[in-house]
């Protein structure tokens, strides 16, 4: 689990935590702007030769990160289903680390850790684990009590697109599939 | 405009690193802050090339989506 939190995880909380609606709607809007043909802010501009991604090592050293961020960026715009795949598991990961922490004692705690060591053990459990909390939210939104962007049946107000593109905050449906798969992985553990 | 093959200077004067091409679409990044990011595409006019900004939102997101689908949790 500290190893995931070290990375992409963490980039995540980074820009989405820490930073005021405000700053990431700037950002947003500067990327749209930038992005789109517009005189004033993306003009056409002639290029000589092909542009190609750098190979060196160092060139390399600034890319990942930079796509981190962009990837981060994606998930503050709501654009498209990774983005939300990464808060999702942000948040199950949270709420995991606090339930194992307040409900399995120190034995049980130990095997929960010990099972959960290495970047990619973590990251394929919750991989794993988003296939559950997929599984819950379908039987939740059985239950007729959801609409299928996660708002209440009976809910006065509708969802905002970042709402519905599973942003800040996620859908009532996906927390509370959350919550129940993190119920049902504790549950499992203390009968360790 | 400056080109440097895998580094370009945009119009607002600031140097921008291509992170990624697929398609024609080309990612970049400020070198001196990786939230400063866009995307443009590559159009061949005749015998030349332009880095143009792409028709609408619609199509960034779509962009983004390219992106996203090759680097998924990085």
């Amino acid at each position: 689990m500290k190893e995931i939190d070290k990375t992409f995880m963490n980039m995540a909380n980074e820009h989405s935590d820490q930073m005021t609606e405000a700053e990431k709607q700037a950002i947003i809007d500067r990327f749209y702007q930038k992005s789109v043909q517009d005189e004033n802010h993306s003009k056409s501009q002639k290029i000589a030769g092909e542009l190609y991604v750098g190979k060196t090592t160092k060139f390399k050293n600034f890319i990942r990160p930079a796509i981190l961020a962009a990837a981060v960026f994606a998930t503050m715009a709501g654009i498209g289903l990774v983005g939300n795949k990464v808060e999702t598991i942000s948040s199950y990961n949270n709420q995991l680390n606090h339930e194992a922490k307040t409900e399995l004692n120190l034995d049980q705690q130990e095997i929960f850790n010990r099972e959960r060591e290495g970047i990619l053990n973590v990251v394929n459990n919750a991989m794993a684990d988003l296939d559950k909390i997929n599984e819950n939210k379908e039987e939740l939104r059985q239950t007729g009590n959801y609409k299928p962007n996660g708002d209440y049946v009976d809910h006065p107000q509708p969802s905002t697109k970042a709402e519905a593109d599973g942003l800040f905050p996620l859908s009532d449906l996906t927390n509370d599939a959350i919550a129940q798969t993190v119920d049902q992985t504790i549950e499992e553990y203390k009968s360790r | 405009m400056v080109i440097n093959n895998s580094v370009i200077t945009l119009e607002d004067g600031n140097t921008y690193a291509v992170i990624e091409k697929i398609d024609s679409y080309i990612y970049l990044s400020n070198i001196k802050d990786s939230n400063d990011f866009c995307v443009r595409k590559q159009v061949t006019k005749g015998d030349e090339n332009f880095l143009e900004g792409l028709d609408n939102k619609e199509e960034v997101d779509q962009a983004m989506k390219l992106f996203l689908e090759k680097h998924p949790v990085e």
